[in-house]
């Protein structure tokens, strides 16, 4: 593809590992020198039994979490005359992919490269210079790429302004104190899927040890003994309850969020198949097929081996499809089999039989399924007793409680219909064993997601018992009233581009966000989000104009309908302190620090751009790019503008 | 500066010193596990080969045929910023006490020694291993009292010396008047006055001697001494001992222009055995295998082996933190499944032991088999040397033959390999074929020895093909110069015998006991018996007096001088000479012991199943090869009767050594200076 003259960086990569080794002979347990397998077999490939190259998403086991901490130059105040230029936070890296491979840890020498298990990669070599073990690093986060991309474009403009996946988003946010996103599961990519089933993985691990209260049984059990409902701590506790298990989930994986599981959304069809999203339902893949591999009858195995990575809502449906091509699954296979769609799969139980009842009274059961217009409805009521329920002393039942959420938990449950009795339910049918089927999380996540909207519409209309206890969870109702001072919001689906903070901007284009035609054309509301606007000390306006990315100050914003609004910025002016005044402090460093913000504190801005997405719907566009123009200040040539990320949330 | 204050230890933590009946000659102990002793002079400086390398002795006996003493010796090592893993404290170091600094200028060495044998309680096998039973027996119990039962034990008082100017001092009897010594009577066949000495050497280092293997009683019977149990005999005495060792730093202290002592933070133990006659043939299960083991169950000290999950490294609790260990000691723990040991440096070892006990017995009078190492051996170096290679193990049956040979916990009493009918080793013997704690009475039975769980995890990760061929893999562990403290305390006790005891070899069971250590491999002395900060004694002074031994036990506070080897056999040659074989009666899994009288008389000595065992080959050689190829009885002359336990009582010293040949047409392994060689002292 590319003409460059430069050797392919996988090409490099060879080199740099090659000198290294040097004459060693070492046989890496067979490989040889491994990293000249084909790249799909050097991705899989394990020395002693660790991967060489991380999977897709991986972070390092130990990586520390990001630090929040930006890094501040010394002495300089405000832009005015000092003549150093301004100080500026950048992003601290993020540990990735590379940093996750045995590969990289072992020419680090980190463990178990250390020496306590294994010596420093290249065994019998010397040594990799560090600045090329960054070099495989990167190429490696790169998805070891055996072919250069295209040339890049100049290096100036990949650091003004570049995309983020949204994969990284919350990371990004994370490392500068933002709220963290909690998204529709069905918009997370498959990597942030196996990143949210590594996560789980960690603390079911932890359910050997019976007693640690991290473990994800531990958590699930808090539910079942302490969970009120019908009245009205039932959406403040269930809030509590998420935020800590989230934060247990945020101690294994820096930034990572509950995602909701948006069940208004499903269609006739969807219901009747008893559908739930993809990243719930259960499926095998490879390495479980070959750990099943002659512990089940070859028949049965044939027709796994044919049905591949076919995912389903129940061990139920799967069985029965099983059968359908004529194998038929023994007691001891079905339970063999759960356990490996388990392990591939921790977000599946095969206590959840969705949209599975007995004949006779459950059978219309499916119409009591909420839609959209319910919840729209629900989200019209303006009491708190009304949609949250009542005080314990004069319960009463809250719309939200009762129907959409019951009646997802026995929709979610329902029964094992090869047990005659109708003895064995879903977890998620049971009060006291919801919380033991993981898409309890997302449930309830989109219960409180709700709840959040309605409170967006009715600000200040709360519990009217901020002082009462949520049992079991050291919290009181006034703790669950903002959701926001817990640290987290709701979107759809947010599509991010990080700019480089340390540069000054007359203008400012994105390129196409990649916005999904479905988001395009169903959501409730769009925000276009500028980080950390850094304080400037002339004042200027900024236009913001959709899809029109040759705006400039001269572009008319009277009938233009890619005109989106503009805001105005307050200068500072000069420093009147000594050096470092007017520098911002260092966000969340010590612990005690509860001073109010420093005057030159970044900001974030927030623009309501439903209305001009819709234009732009209604103009036939199929993606989104924002384009923000400086217009006044003091030095219009050089604009004044620095900010470190524009973002497109919606909400669904 | 240190941002923390260096942590002081001495190196080995538990020294090996070994008798010998030569007055003035000695070697020092081995610090590799199957090496040979240092030779050194009389002050105990090692000599030093061309190359720089200490030099291994040479003669294991002096111009008139006595066995030379093997002294221990032991360093200070310091931990600080720079050097995490320890190195050997020299003179004038800056020394870095609390809130004082200064350059080392002399180091004070304390050691007590004492032998409390005779005033403890009987040994019967495994009982006592948990608490003794009020009703146990008492050796001399005829002798009764506290103050008459005190004369029993061997007390020479500690002795203190330095690096400058008193560079040595013995724990003989009258050479300490600072202290009520307490030495038994005359005796006969020998009597004894000392228990040993203490030197230091040019590199302030601490030698110490033991005492000169002589035993003996005060009871004669018509014709002097007799020998009636391999345990337990009233009357005698032997110049067997151990006890703690500590140092002094003494520095000068800049600020305040004088002296200051620093006592060292870990100070070590002595113990004093019998001598090494196969010093290059390792035993099974070395004491080092036992405390490795057992510290990593109990003390932390390899959590990438055994802890807790996920396993992050080797490291993961600081050992000198209690509480970090209180709380890992209550964590569930695991084998590291994921865990890959290397061949030659953890494997190859183990598998070598048996292949070289043909040299020390008659292997092939007993089996066909004689574990070979070359081509069609059941032990061939190929074959159990060579990983799964790309998904390939064409070795997996041979070393899933070896490992599932080996006898596994539970089955101690197991002749045979009954647990599965499809092994390939259905019904032959469980390996290793060697007796174990208690083969002889009813209580609490352990017929066969079995290796550590350790050995067991590693070989069984060799065994299942999760192991690295180092040599493959061009990775080398080249070894520490100067070696560091942890391999010097491994080193030395890899040259003890770690089972079985019955009582044992250097040292009995007491030595497995968790609650004797304070850390790994680091035996918790009583404090009253070293010299400690809060004594008051003046640099340059040396004084320091202790409380009397007591004749009761504390773990909780500590052991004293004589603590670890009270519980072996009096005198230490009867049970020497009498572990060499044992008919092990393998009739009922769970008893020794079957009487005819009993309701019984089905099971006569017609149908009663006796497997002749042996004990220790390694440890007391059995039947050995001279330089001429032949092989002949080691203990030649001296029968496995208890005239012969007293026949020992004055012939070990006339028993040969054996040395490894260099030369390819000699028998690897061959005996040398036997009293029966002529002229004596030649090979």
């Amino acid at each position: 593809m590319s003409d460059n003259s430069n050797p392919a960086r996988y090409q490099r990569v060879l080199q740099i590992l090659d000198a290294a080794a040097g004459p060693s002979a070492a046989n890496y347990q067979g490989a040889g020198r491994f990293w000249h397998l084909p790249v799909p077999q050097l991705l899989k490939f394990k020395l002693y039994g660790v991967q060489m190259i991380a999977d897709a998403g991986s972070a390092p086991p130990a990586a520390p979490a990001p630090s929040p901490l930006p890094v501040m130059g010394g002495g300089s105040c405000c832009h005015g005359g000092a003549g150093t230029p301004p100080a500026s936070p950048t992003p601290a890296p993020q540990p990735g992919r590379g940093a996750a491979s045995g590969l990289i840890r072992g020419l680090r020498g980190q463990f178990p490269f250390d020496g306590s298990q294994f010596p420093q990669l290249p065994w019998g070599g010397m040594p990799v210079a560090a600045a090329d073990i960054d070099f495989i690093e990167k190429w490696i986060d790169d998805g070891c790429p055996t072919e250069d991309a295209a040339p890049a474009a100049p290096e100036s403009s990949v650091k003004a302004i570049s995309q983020l996946r949204t994969s990284n988003v919350n990371s990004f946010k994370a490392s500068r104190s933002e709220l963290t996103l909690r998204r529709n599961v069905e918009s997370l990519l498959p990597d942030e899927v196996e990143t949210l089933r590594e996560t789980f993985r960690a603390l079911m691990a932890l359910n050997a040890w019976q007693l640690d209260n991290r473990s994800y049984n531990s958590w699930a059990q808090i539910h079942g003994d302490e969970c009120p409902h019908g009245w009205s701590a039932f959406l403040p506790w269930h809030r509590i309850y998420l935020y800590q298990f989230e934060q247990a989930l945020q101690d294994v994986t820096p930034g990572i969020a509950l995602p909701y599981w948006r069940w208004e959304a499903a269609t006739t069809e969807q219901i009747a198949a008893g559908y739930v999203p993809l990243p719930y339902q259960c499926f095998l893949n490879e390495d479980a097929l070959a750990r099943l591999h002659g512990k089940v009858s070859s028949s049965l195995f044939a027709v796994l081996q044919n049905l591949g990575s076919a995912t389903f809502t129940s061990i139920t449906k799967m069985i029965d499809a099983i059968r359908k091509q004529g194998a038929d699954v023994t007691a001891d296979e079905r339970s063999l089999l759960i356990t490996e769609l388990k392990t591939v799969n921790p977000l599946w139980t095969d206590m959840r039989f969705p949209g599975e009842f007995p004949a006779g009274q459950w059978a219309q059961f499916h119409h009591h399924y909420p839609s959209k217009d319910d919840i729209d409805g629900i989200l019209q009521v303006d009491s708190w007793r009304q949609f949250g329920g009542g005080l314990d002393v004069d319960d009463s039942f809250g719309l939200l409680d009762m129907d959409p959420h019951n009646t997802m938990h026995i929709w979610a449950g329902g029964y094992d219909l090869n047990d005659p009795t109708f003895q064995t339910t879903g977890f998620m049918l049971n009060n006291l064993t919801a919380a033991f089927d993981p898409i309890f999380w997302g449930h309830h996540a989109n219960v409180d997601r709700i709840w959040a909207m309605w409170q967006d519409k009715h600000p200040g209309v709360d519990p009217n018992d901020p002082s009462d206890i949520l049992a079991g969870l050291d919290a009181t109702v006034a703790d669950s009233v903002s959701y926001r001072k817990l640290g987290y919001e709701y979107a759809s689906a947010t599509y991010m581009f990080a700019t480089d903070g340390s540069r000054e901007h007359a203008a400012l284009g994105t390129g196409d966000a990649g916005v999904p035609a479905s988001a395009l054309q169903s959501h409730r509301k769009v925000d276009l989000r500028l980080h950390n606007i850094q304080q400037p000390s002339t004042s200027f306006a900024v236009r913001v104009f959709l899809n029109q990315p040759d705006a400039d100050v001269n572009t008319s914003i009277i009938d233009n309908p890619h005109y989106v609004g503009s805001f105005s910025i307050f200068g500072h002016g000069a420093c009147i302190g000594g050096p470092g005044h007017c520098d911002p402090r260092p966000r969340g460093v010590r612990k005690f620090d509860r001073r109010p913000r420093h005057h030159n504190e970044p900001w974030d801005l927030r623009i309501d751009v439903t209305d001009a997405v819709k234009r732009m719907v209604g103009k036939g566009e199929s993606d989104l790019q924002v384009k923000l123009v400086v217009v006044g200040g003091m030095d219009i040539e050089r604009g004044k503008l620095q900010l470190e990320g524009i973002s497109l949330r919606f909400e669904d | 500066m240190a941002t923390t204050l260096p942590k002081y230890k001495i190196h080995p933590a538990i020294g090996i010193a070994r008798v010998g009946n030569s007055p003035d000659e000695f070697y020092l102990a081995p610090e590799k596990t199957g090496a040979l002793p240092t030779e050194c002079d009389s002050q105990g400086n090692a000599l030093l080969a061309g190359d720089g390398t200490e030099k291994p002795v040479t003669h294991f006996k002096d111009s008139q045929g006595r066995v030379k003493r093997q002294a221990a010796r032991f360093q200070v090592y310091v931990y600080d910023d720079q050097s995490p893993q320890g190195r050997p404290l020299k003179k004038g170091d800056m020394i870095y006490g609390p809130g004082t600094s200064g350059p080392l200028v002399d180091i004070e060495w304390t050691a007590y020694l004492a032998n409390k044998k005779a005033a403890w309680y009987q040994f019967q096998e495994t009982a006592g291993e948990h608490g003794y039973a009020p009703d146990q027996p008492l050796r001399n119990a005829s002798i009764t009292g506290d103050d008459n039962r005190e004369q029993l034990m061997i007390d020479p008082g500690p002795q203190t010396i330095n690096c400058t100017g008193k560079r040595a001092a013995s724990f003989a009897k009258g050479a300490n008047p600072g202290q009520a010594q307490i030495f038994p009577p005359p005796l006969s066949p020998n009597s004894i006055d000392t228990l040993g000495s203490i030197l230091t050497d040019d590199t302030w280092r601490l030698i110490l001697l033991g005492g000169h293997g002589n035993s003996g009683s005060f009871q004669p019977s018509i014709n002097g001494p007799i020998i009636t149990n391999f345990a337990n005999n009233d009357g005698w005495f032997d110049d067997i001992s151990d006890g703690p060792v500590g140092a002094t730093l003494v520095y000068y202290d800049e600020r305040n222009t004088a002296n200051s002592l620093l006592q060292v933070n870990d100070p070590a133990w002595v113990i004093v055995g019998n001598p090494g006659y196969a010093p290059q043939i390792v035993n099974m299960i070395t004491l080092d295998d036992l405390i490795y083991d057992l510290s990593i169950r109990n003390f932390a000290y390899n959590t990438l082996i055994y802890g807790t999950s996920p396993f992050r490294g080797p490291h993961e609790v600081d050992i000198d933190d209690e509480n970090a260990l209180r709380l890992w000691l209550q964590a569930k723990k695991y084998w590291n499944s994921d865990y890959y040991p290397y061949f030659y440096r953890d494997i190859w070892p183990i598998l070598l032991r048996p292949y070289y006990a043909q040299f020390v017995t008659d292997f092939l009078g007993i089996s066909h088999d004689a574990h070979e190492i070359g081509a069609h051996g059941d032990f061939e170096q190929s074959k159990m040397s060579t990983p799964p290679v790309g998904g390939d193990d064409p070795f997996y049956g041979y070393r899933q033959f070896v490992y599932q040979a080996l006898r596994k916990p539970g089955q101690e009493n197991d002749l045979l390999n009954t647990a599965d009918p499809k092994s390939k080793i259905y019904l032959r013997e469980l390996m290793p074929l060697l007796c174990g704690d208690n083969p002889l009475s009813n209580v609490s039975p352990s017929k066969f020895l079995r290796l550590t769980d350790t050995q067991l995890f590693l070989l069984k990760q060799w065994a299942d093909g999760k192991f690295i061929n180092e040599q493959m893999e061009g990775i080398m562990f080249p070894a520490a110069n100067p070696p560091t403290g942890e391999d010097l305390d491994r080193g030395v006790l890899g040259n003890a015998l770690g089972g079985s005891f019955c009582p044992g070899g250097e040292v009995g069971w007491i030595i497995r006991n968790p609650a004797i250590y304070s850390k790994p491999y680091r035996i918790k002395g009583n404090p009253d018996f070293l010299p400690t900060s809060g004594s008051g004694h003046k640099a340059g002074t040396a004084e320091f007096f202790s409380p009397g031994l007591s004749q009761t036990e504390n773990l909780e506070v500590g052991l004293e001088p004589g603590d670890v080897t009270k519980r072996s056999a009096l005198p230490w040659q009867a049970d020497f000479n009498e572990c060499s074989t044992q008919p092990i009666d393998v009739t009922y899994r769970d008893w020794n012991r079957l009487y005819d009288t009993s309701n019984d008389p089905a099971i006569a000595d017609a149908n009663r199943k006796v497997q002749i065992t042996l004990w220790w080959p390694t440890h007391r050689p059995m039947e050995v090869y001279r330089k001429s190829g032949a092989q002949v009885e080691w203990a030649r002359g001296i029968p496995q009767t208890h005239a012969g336990d007293l026949k020992m009582v004055t012939a070990w010293p006339d028993l040969g050594f054996l040395i490894k040949s260099t030369d390819p047409a000699l028998p690897a392994f061959y005996e040398v200076e036997a009293a029966d060689d002529k002229p004596a002292g030649s090979n």
